[in-house]
C-alpha cells in the first residue's frame, strides 16, 4: 500500500477512535478533538517523513502542520488568560 | 476488478449502517416516559424486560372484562383524568379480585384512587431526605416496612424526585430524617418539619388490591438499575412477573407518548390493519426487487 | 466522472464542515453531560449527578445519640465532685458537637430542626462547662467558709457568703437555661426515633443538684456585724438604656443606736464589676444610678459596698430587645470609594457598639457608633455591581442582631489612561510568538540533515582501479532536456559531469539513466514523479531489484546526504558498475 493511502487511513482510524471515546465519555470537545488530530498528524508526518528527499504529498502538509502549532498555541493562550482571569 | 468490489463492500457497508444510525434515530424520541424513548428518561427498558406470554396491553376500557382473577393491571404515569368507562372497568377489575398498580406522583393518580373509592390519597409535595446515593436530596433512599408484594424481596429502592402516599398500608417508607420540600430550595428549613413518609401503600378494596407507586420514575431507563446496592431492577422484576397475567394500561399513559416517525410506527404496532398493509407493502418491494434482479 | 466533478463533489462537504467548525469554535465544547441534561420536570439524570452516599442511620442519627448520651454522666460526675472526670467527658462531647455540626454544614441544614440541635447540643456543651466551673468554686467557697469560721474571720465570712449565695442563682440560671435546652433536644431526639433516657436522666440529676446546694442543710452563719448597708434597685427588670436607681443608707449598730455614716464612698457593682460610685449623705443615705449598657440579657447580681461591707445581693434582670439597623451608602466617587452611614435603634439608639460593614458578603469593614447612635465608614470597592449591607451582631448587649437592607451600588473607576490588561495581552502575545516561533522552526528545519554532518572535502585520488578508465558497454542515452542527443556512452558522461559538476551532478546523471531503464521494464509511467526510494519499492519480482535498491541507497547518501568523499565516490563507481549490467542494453 501507497505510504499516503495508508497515513490517510491511519489518520481516519486515529480519529475515529478519538470520535469514539468522546461519546462514550459524553464529552464532544473541539479543543480536544483538534489537538488531538494535530497529535496524531504530527506523529504520521513525522514517521512518514523521509531523509534525503521531499515527497510532493509532504511538501504542502508541513504548513498544514505548522497553521496547527499556531492555533494550538492560542488554545494554550486562551486557557492561560482564563486562568490569570481567575 | 478486485480493488472496484472492495470499495463497494465498504460503501454498501457505510451506507447500511448509516441507514441504522437514521432510523434509530427517527424512530426514537425524548418525550418523558415513553416506552418509545430510549434515553434515559424513556421507559422502553422496563417495556422491553416485559414478558410477551403473559403481558397484555389494553387500549381501551371493555378489554379489562375477561380477567377475573389474579390480573394486575399496571397504570404508569397517567396524564388525564379517567373518563367515566374507565372507573367504572377499574371498579369491575377490583371487584373480580384483581390488583391495580398506580404509579404516580403529581398527575392524575390522585383522581383515580378519588373515584375508585379508595383511601389512600397522594397529597403531593417534593419528598426530599437525607437518605441519598447522590448529591441531590429528591434521589431518595426508601426503606421495606412490610413484607407484601410487589416490594416483596425488596429490602430499600432508591426513588427519584418521589411524592408521598397517605392512608393505606405503608410497605416502603422513608427515614426519618425526610421532609417535604415546600419551597423547592432542597434544603430543611424552618417550617418544614422532618418525619417518615411512605411512598408505597396498598389497600384491599372490594375483592381486589390496590397499591399506589408515589414515583413513576422507577419505570425510566436511568433508574432500572442503580448504583449503592438498592433493589430497583427487584421491583422490576416483581412488576413485570407479577404471578397471573400483567396488564398495561395504554389508554391513560403518558409511555404511549410519540412524535414523528415513532407515532407512524406506533400506529402500524398497534393496529392490525396498519400491520396487514405494511407487510403487504415489504412483500410488494421484495417482488419488485426480484423482478429486477430476473431482467 | 471528470476528476474536476469529483473534486467540486469533495471541495462542498469539506468546505461545510470548515464552516461548521469555524461557527462552533467560539464554544469548542459542543457536548457535555453534565451541561447538557435538560432540566426534566419529573426527575433528576442520575448519570449527571455526583455520588454523594449519605445514609441517616449510618451518618447522622448515631452522632445525635452520642451527643444525647454524654450530658446525663456529666451532669452525674459534677454533682459527684468528679471534675477530673466531667472535664475528660466535656471534651469527647466537644468533639462529637464539633464533628456534628460539620455534618450540618455539610449537608447543608442550617436551618432545620438538625440544626436547631446541633445549635441546642452546643449550647449544652457551655452550660455544662459553666456549671462544672461554678460547682468547683462552690466547693472551694464552702472549704474557705470552714476556714474562716474556724479563724473568727467575719468579714471573710460575709464574702464568702455573698459570693456563695451569687454562685447559687447563677447555677440555678443556669439550670433554667438547660432545663429549656434539654427539652428542645429531647423533643427532636424523639422524632427521630432516638433514645432520650440519658437527657432526661441528666436534666434530673441537675434538678437534684440544685435543691441539694439550695437547700438550707447546713448551718447558716451570721455574722454581728457592725456595718450594715442597704441596697433596693428600682426598677428590678429593664432594658438597653433603661436607667436604674439604687438606693440605700450605710448605718453603724453601736449598742442598741444606729447611727448613720456620712460621707462615706459608695460603689455598686454588677456581677462583682464596679459602675458606679456615690457618697453618703449626712442621714447615711446614697442612691446610686446607671443605665442598662454593655450588659447580657439574663439575671445578673447587684450590690453595693462600701470598704469592707457589703449590701445583700439585688437581682436586676435584663430583658433582650430587637434592634434595627439602617444603612446609606453615597455614590462612588472616581475611586471607588462609598460612604457608609448608618444608625442602629433598639428603641433608643445603640452608642459605642462595634458594626460590621459587609460587601460582597465575604469582605468586611468595622466600625462603632457615636453616641446618638450614628456610625459611618468608608468603603474602597473594585469596578463592578456590589451588594453592601451593615450588621449589628449584638455581642455583649441585650440586644438581638439586625442587619440592614442590603444595598446595590455600581462603581465604574474611569482612569485616564485606558484600562488595558497589560499582563493578559502579554501573556497571550508571548505565547503566541513562542508557538509562531515553533512553526518556523519546524517548517526551516531541512528533513533528515543533521547540523554536524558536514560533506568532507575532496581527497585526492586513491590508488586503485578507475573505473574512468575502465570500458562499459555502450548504452543508448535518452535525451535530455535541452541537450542535444549525443551517443556519449554512460561512462564519458559521468566523467565529463564529474569533473564539471562535482560526484552529487554526476550521480544523478547515472541514476536518471538507470531509473529510465528501470521504469521501462516495470512499464512505471512518470516515473521521475516517484522518488528514488519508491522507484526502488515499485521494483519486485525482477531480478535486478535487490541490485537497484542497493545502487539507491547508495545514490541517495552521494545525493542527498552530501558524501562526496573519495570512499563515497568508489562506492557509488562500484554499485554503478554492479548495476547496470543487470539492466541489459536492449531497448524497448
Amino acid at each position: 500500500m501507497r505510504k499516503k493511502v495508508l497515513a490517510a487511513i491511519v489518520l481516519f482510524i486515529w480519529l475515529m477512535v478519538v470520535g469514539s471515546f468522546m461519546l462514550l465519555a459524553s464529552r464532544i470537545d473541539l479543543e480536544i478533538f483538534f489537538v488531538l488530530w494535530l497529535i496524531g498528524l504530527l506523529v504520521i508526518v513525522e514517521l512518514m517523513d523521509t531523509r534525503f528527499s521531499l515527497p510532493g504529498y509532504l511538501r504542502y502538509i508541513k504548513y498544514l502542520v505548522a497553521a496547527g502549532i499556531v492555533i494550538f498555541g492560542g488554545i494554550v493562550a486562551q486557557k492561560v488568560l482564563e486562568i490569570l482571569a481567575k | 476488478m478486485t480493488t472496484i468490489k472492495a470499495r463497494f463492500w465498504i460503501t454498501a457497508l457505510v451506507l447500511l449502517a448509516a441507514g441504522l444510525v437514521l432510523c434509530a434515530h427517527l424512530t426514537s424520541n425524548t418525550l418523558e416516559f415513553s416506552q418509545y424513548n430510549t434515553n434515559w428518561n424513556g421507559t422502553s427498558s422496563f417495556f422491553a424486560s416485559l414478558d410477551r406470554d403473559t403481558t397484555v396491553m389494553i387500549h381501551e376500557a371493555r378489554e379489562l372484562a375477561p380477567f377475573t382473577n389474579d390480573a394486575t393491571l399496571l397504570i404508569i404515569a397517567p396524564s388525564r383524568a379517567p373518563t367515566d368507562d374507565e372507573i367504572l372497568a377499574y371498579q369491575t377489575f377490583l371487584d373480580n379480585g384483581n390488583t391495580i398498580i398506580i404509579a404516580d406522583d403529581f398527575g392524575q393518580g390522585a383522581s383515580i384512587l378519588k373515584k375508585t373509592g379508595s383511601a389512600i390519597t397522594l397529597p403531593g409535595g417534593q419528598l426530599a431526605s437525607i437518605d441519598r446515593q447522590y448529591a441531590n436530596p429528591y434521589t431518595i433512599a426508601v426503606y421495606q416496612v412490610r413484607n407484601e408484594s410487589p416490594v416483596g424481596s425488596c429490602p430499600s429502592l432508591l426513588l427519584n424526585r418521589p411524592s408521598r402516599v397517605e392512608g393505606g398500608e405503608p410497605l416502603m417508607m422513608t427515614s426519618v430524617l425526610s421532609w417535604i420540600d415546600n419551597d423547592g430550595n432542597r434544603r430543611l428549613n424552618a417550617g418544614e418539619t422532618m418525619g417518615q413518609f411512605a411512598v408505597i401503600a396498598s389497600e384491599r378494596i372490594s375483592r381486589g388490591r390496590i397499591v399506589v407507586i408515589a414515583d413513576p420514575s422507577l419505570f425510566i431507563n436511568a433508574m432500572q438499575v442503580t448504583e449503592g446496592g438498592y433493589a430497583n431492577d427487584c421491583l422490576m422484576q416483581n412488576l413485570a412477573r407479577p404471578g397471573g397475567p400483567l396488564l398495561v394500561d395504554q389508554m391513560n399513559t403518558r409511555t404511549t407518548d410519540t412524535e414523528g416517525l415513532s407515532r407512524i410506527l406506533h400506529v402500524i404496532r398497534t393496529q392490525f390493519i396498519g400491520e396487514v398493509l405494511f407487510f403487504l407493502l415489504l412483500v410488494l418491494v421484495a417482488l419488485f426487487a426480484w423482478r429486477e434482479k430476473k431482467l | 466522472m471528470t476528476p474536476r466533478f469529483r473534486l467540486l463533489l469533495l471541495a462542498i462537504p469539506i468546505l461545510g464542515v470548515i464552516g461548521a467548525i469555524a461557527a462552533i469554535s467560539a464554544g469548542p465544547l459542543i457536548y457535555s453531560l453534565n451541561a447538557e441534561t435538560f432540566n426534566s420536570p419529573f426527575h433528576e439524570n442520575p448519570d449527571a449527578l455526583k455520588t454523594q452516599v449519605l445514609n441517616s442511620t449510618d451518618d447522622v442519627l448515631p452522632l445525635m445519640q452520642d451527643l444525647m448520651d454524654y450530658s446525663g454522666p456529666l451532669v452525674l460526675n459534677i454533682r459527684l465532685k468528679d471534675y477530673e472526670q466531667a472535664r475528660r467527658d466535656l471534651e469527647i462531647f466537644t468533639q462529637n458537637n464539633n464533628k456534628f455540626r460539620s455534618l450540618v454544614v455539610r449537608l447543608d441544614m442550617n436551618e432545620s430542626e438538625i440544626a436547631e440541635f446541633s445549635r441546642s447540643t452546643a449550647r449544652q456543651k457551655e452550660l455544662l462547662q459553666d456549671l462544672a466551673n461554678s460547682s468547683a468554686r462552690l466547693d472551694a467557697l464552702q472549704n474557705l467558709e470552714i476556714q474562716y469560721r474556724e479563724q473568727g474571720d467575719r468579714n471573710g465570712l460575709v464574702s464568702v457568703r455573698l459570693e456563695g449565695e451569687e454562685l447559687k442563682k447563677k447555677i440555678h440560671g443556669i439550670y433554667d437555661e438547660y432545663k429549656e435546652n434539654s427539652e428542645k433536644i429531647t423533643t427532636t431526639g424523639e422524632t427521630a426515633g432516638l433514645n432520650t433516657e440519658s437527657e432526661k436522666e441528666s436534666l434530673q440529676e441537675f434538678d437534684a443538684y440544685v435543691r441539694e446546694i439550695e437547700s438550707p442543710g447546713t448551718e447558716v452563719y451570721t455574722p454581728t456585724r457592725t456595718t450594715q448597708l442597704t441596697l433596693a434597685i428600682r426598677p428590678e427588670s429593664g432594658v438597653y438604656g433603661d436607667r436604674i436607681e439604687g438606693s440605700g443608707q450605710l448605718l453603724t449598730q453601736s449598742g442598741l443606736r444606729a447611727r448613720s455614716e456620712t460621707g462615706k464612698p459608695v460603689t455598686l457593682a454588677i456581677d462583682t464589676v464596679p459602675v458606679t460610685a456615690s457618697a453618703t449623705d449626712p442621714f447615711g443615705r446614697y442612691t446610686l444610678n446607671f443605665t442598662i449598657g454593655r450588659l447580657t440579657a439574663g439575671t445578673h447580681s447587684l450590690y453595693a459596698e462600701s470598704g469592707v461591707t457589703r449590701s445583700f445581693i439585688e437581682t436586676l434582670i435584663i430583658v433582650p430587645v430587637n434592634s434595627t439597623t439602617n444603612l446609606s451608602v453615597s455614590q462612588p466617587d472616581a475611586r471607588g470609594e462609598v460612604l457608609c452611614t448608618g444608625l442602629v435603634l433598639a428603641g433608643r439608639p445603640v452608642s459605642q457598639a462595634p458594626v460590621e460593614i459587609v460587601w460582597d458578603k465575604t469582605h468586611v469593614t468595622r466600625t462603632m457608633t457615636d453616641a446618638d447612635g450614628l456610625f459611618s465608614a468608608t468603603v474602597r470597592l473594585p469596578n463592578g455591581t456590589h451588594t453592601i449591607a451593615a450588621r449589628f451582631t449584638g455581642d455583649g448587649y441585650p440586644i438581638r442582631p439586625s442587619q440592614s437592607e442590603p444595598q446595590v451600588v455600581e462603581v465604574i473607576i474611569r482612569s485616564i489612561i485606558p484600562q488595558i490588561p497589560i499582563l493578559p495581552l502579554v501573556v497571550a502575545i508571548g505565547i503566541l510568538s513562542l508557538f509562531a516561533g515553533g512553526s518556523w522552526y519546524y517548517l526551516r528545519r531541512k528533513a533528515g540533515r543533521p547540523a554536524a554532518d558536514i560533506p568532507a572535502p575532496e581527497s585526492p585520488a586513491l590508488p586503485g582501479p578507475d573505473i574512468r578508465d575502465e570500458p562499459v558497454p555502450e548504452e543508448e542515452i535518452p535525451a535530455g532536456p535541452g541537450e542535444p542527443a549525443p551517443m556519449e556512452p554512460l561512462a564519458a558522461r559521468y566523467a565529463r559531469i564529474l569533473n564539471s559538476g562535482g560526484l552529487g551532478a554526476a550521480a544523478r546523471e547515472v541514476y536518471l539513466h538507470v531509473a529510465g531503464r528501470v521504469a521501462r521494464r516495470l512499464h512505471i509511467p512518470r516515473h521521475t514523479a516517484l522518488t528514488p526510494r519508491e522507484l526502488s519499492r515499485s521494483c519486485r519480482k525482477e531480478p535486478f531489484c535487490p541490485q537497484f535498491a542497493t545502487f539507491v541507497a547508495v545514490y541517495e547518501r552521494v545525493r542527498y546526504g552530501g558524501y562526496h568523499a573519495a570512499p563515497a565516490r568508489d562506492e557509488f563507481e562500484n554499485e554503478m558498475k554492479n548495476t547496470l549490467p543487470h539492466l541489459g542494453g536492449d531497448d524497448h
